[in-house]
C-alpha cells in the first residue's frame, strides 16, 4: 500500500508541485507570525517583531529556493536511481534486455497498428459526403443473406425503386494491359454510370461516366487513377484521348480520378482503372439467374429510412420474382448501411483489441519489465532498489 | 552574522530536529527552531529559514511525518512527528555520534596530557 502511495506521489509530483509551492509559502508566513509574536510578548513593537522575526529566520527567498531545489531534485534523484538500477541490470544481462526490449517493441508495435485500424476503421467514417445515407444492396436467396446480385436485375431496380437518389453497380476484374511499357495485368473496376456521382467523386481531370457510356455497344471509354496516370502517362493531360488497350479492346481514357479517392466495399481491390460496367458482355453477365461477383450501393433519398427502403426493395424484388420465376423466385434483398455493413461485425471485435491492446500496453509498457525485476530481485534480496521493485511490482499489479 | 555563534554543524540539524522531536512529541516548525536555539543556549547561529529544507529531507527519508496542524495561537501550521523509523535512525545516528565525538575526544585529552 506504502509503495502504491508513492508510485503514485512520484506521478504526481508534478502537478502538486503548485500545491507544495503554496503549502511552503503558508508554513514560511506562519513561522514568521508566530516568532514576530513571540517579540512582541517581549516588548518589541509590531513593526520591530516582524523585522527580528524576518532576520531570525535569515533569507526568506533562499530558504523557498532551496526547499524547491530539494523537492525536485528528490524527485529526479530518485527516478535517477530507479534508471541506472534498471541500466545496470539491462547491461549486466543482455537475455533480460532482449526479452524486455522484445516485450516492449511488441507492445508498441501492436498498439500502433491495432489503433491505426481502429483510427481508419472506427474513428473516421467513410470518406464521401454525405456518407450516412449510403447502404449496400444484396441478394438475399435461401443460400446467402448477402449475396451477389445479377446485372440484369440492377436496371430494373434502379429504374423502379422509391427510396435511392442513385444506385450503383460494381465488380472488381484484373484485365491485359499491352502497348503501354511492359504488358501488365491491371486490376480495374467495372462500375455503373452513376458510381462516381453517388460517392460524391470529381475528376481531377476530363469526366466521369454518363448513362451513354454504360450500355452494350457504346464507345468504349475508360478512368485511370492519379497514380496509373502518374506512372503510365507522366501526369500528361494529354493522357486524356489517348487508348488503353485492355485484353484486346481499345478504350479511350476520358477522366482522372484522384488518388484521395478509395472506396471502400465488400468486393473491391485497389484498381488502376474503372470501366462502364454496363458495357462489358461476358458470357452469361446478362442472364437473370447468374451472378457475376456484383455487388450494389445505393443513396438514400433525403428524409427516406432504412426501413422504408428495405421495404420498397423487397416489394420491387418480389415483381421481380412474379415477372421472372425462373430466376428470381426466392429472391429478394438485404439492405444494410455501408458504414456498419464494413465495421459492423468487426466493431465489437475491434472494441474488444483496442481493450486489450491498452492492457498489452500497461503490461508491455509497465508491469512486464517491473515483473521481471521483481522476479529477478527475488534473487538478488540484498539490493535496496531490488525491494523497491518488488514493491513497485507488486503495487503494481495490485492496482490493476 | 555573529563570530561568536557556533555555525550550525554540517549534517547535525537534522539529528537536533529528530531528538527534539522525541523529546517534546509533535512540534510545528517555529517551536522546533526556538528549542534548538535555547538548548543550544543560542550557541548556534541557526538561520530558522534553513529548518525547513531539513525538515523536508528528513520528511522525504520518512523519518519525521507531517499533517496540517493549528498552533497555540490557532494560526495553520504544520506539525511535524518522529516516524518509528525516525525513531529507530535516531537511536542510531545518537550512538554514531556519541562513538565518534568520544574519539575526538580521545585525542584532544591526548593532546592536553601532552602540553
Amino acid at each position: 500500500m506504502k509503495s502504491l502511495r508513492t508510485f503514485i506521489s512520484r506521478l504526481t509530483a508534478v502537478a502538486r508541485s503548485r500545491e507544495r509551492d503554496r503549502d511552503m509559502d503558508d508554513e514560511m508566513a506562519s513561522h514568521l507570525d508566530e516568532a514576530a509574536d513571540e517579540y512582541v510578548r517581549r516588548g518589541l513593537s509590531r513593526e520591530d517583531a516582524r523585522r527580528a522575526a524576518v532576520r531570525d529566520f535569515g533569507g526568506i527567498t533562499r530558504a523557498k529556493e532551496l526547499h524547491r531545489e530539494l523537492r525536485s531534485f528528490t524527485w529526479a534523484d530518485n527516478l535517477r536511481q530507479d534508471l541506472q538500477y534498471s541500466l545496470r541490470r539491462l547491461v549486466k544481462d543482455p537475455g533480460f534486455t532482449l526479452i524486455a526490449v522484445a516485450t516492449l517493441a511488441l507492445g508498441i508495435g501492436v498498439s500502433t497498428a491495432i489503433f491505426s485500424i481502429v483510427n481508419s476503421v472506427l474513428l473516421n467514417p467513410l470518406p464521401y459526403p454525405g456518407a450516412d445515407q449510403l447502404v449496400a444492396v444484396y441478394s438475399r436467396t435461401a443460400d446467402a443473406a448477402k449475396a451477389w446480385s445479377s446485372y440484369p436485375n440492377f436496371p430494373d431496380w434502379a429504374r423502379d425503386n422509391q427510396s435511392f437518389s442513385d444506385l450503383a453497380a460494381f465488380r472488381p476484374d484484373d484485365l491485359n494491359l499491352i502497348g503501354l511499357g511492359q504488358p501488365e495485368r491491371v486490376p480495374v473496376e467495372m462500375v455503373s454510370a452513376g458510381f462516381f456521382r453517388l460517392l460524391g467523386l470529381q475528376p481531377i481531370l476530363g469526366r466521369t461516366f454518363v448513362a451513354a457510356d454504360d450500355q452494350l455497344g457504346a464507345t468504349p471509354v475508360v478512368l485511370i487513377t492519379e497514380s496509373f496516370w502518374y506512372r503510365k502517362f507522366g501526369a500528361s493531360p494529354s493522357a486524356i484521348g489517348k487508348t488503353l488497350t485492355l485484353s484486346g479492346t481499345s478504350y479511350g481514357i476520358i477522366g482522372v480520378v484522384p488518388a484521395t479517392f478509395q472506396f471502400f466495399a465488400r468486393n473491391v481491390h485497389p484498381s488502376d482503372v474503372y470501366l462502364p460496367i454496363g458495357s462489358w458482355n461476358a458470357l452469361g453477365f446478362r442472364n437473370r439467374k447468374v451472378s457475376m461477383a456484383m455487388d450494389v450501393i445505393g443513396r438514400l433519398k433525403p428524409g427516406v429510412s432504412l426501413e422504408r427502403a428495405i421495404g420498397d426493395m423487397q416489394a420491387l424484388a418480389r415483381g421481380l420474382a412474379e415477372q421472372h420465376p425462373a430466376s428470381n423466385k426466392g429472391t429478394s434483398v438485404t439492405l444494410v448501411p455501408l458504414k456498419s455493413d464494413l465495421v459492423g461485425p468487426v466493431k465489437p471485435l475491434l472494441l474488444l483489441l483496442v481493450i486489450a491492446v491498452l492492457f498489452v500496453f500497461l503490461i508491455a509498457g509497465s508491469m512486464s519489465p517491473t515483473s521481471c525485476w521483481r522476479a529477478r530481485a527475488v534473487a538478488r534480496p540484498k539490493s535496496r532498489f531490488a525491494v523497491r521493485w518488488v514493491r513497485a511490482g507488486a503495487a503494481l499489479s495490485g492496482s490493476f | 552574522m555573529n563570530p561568536d555563534r557556533t555555525d550550525v554543524l554540517h549534517g547535525s540539524l537534522g539529528l537536533m530536529v529528530l531528538k527534539t522531536l522525541e523529546a517534546l512529541g509533535p512540534q510545528h516548525g517555529y517551536l522546533i527552531a526556538r528549542r534548538i536555539e535555547q538548548i543550544s543556549g543560542n550557541q548556534l547561529a541557526l538561520n530558522q529559514g534553513t529548518l525547513y529544507p531539513a525538515l523536508l529531507k528528513l520528511e522525504h527519508m520518512r523519518w519525521i511525518s507531517s499533517k496540517w496542524g493549528e498552533s497555540e495561537s490557532g494560526r495553520r501550521v504544520k506539525i511535524y512527528a518522529l516516524t518509528p523509523a525516525g525513531r529507530k535512525q535516531l537511536q542510531k545516528e545518537e550512538a554514531q555520534w556519541r562513538r565518534a565525538t568520544g574519539i575526538v575526544n580521545r585525542f584532544f585529552r591526548i593532546s592536553e596530557d601532552a602540553s
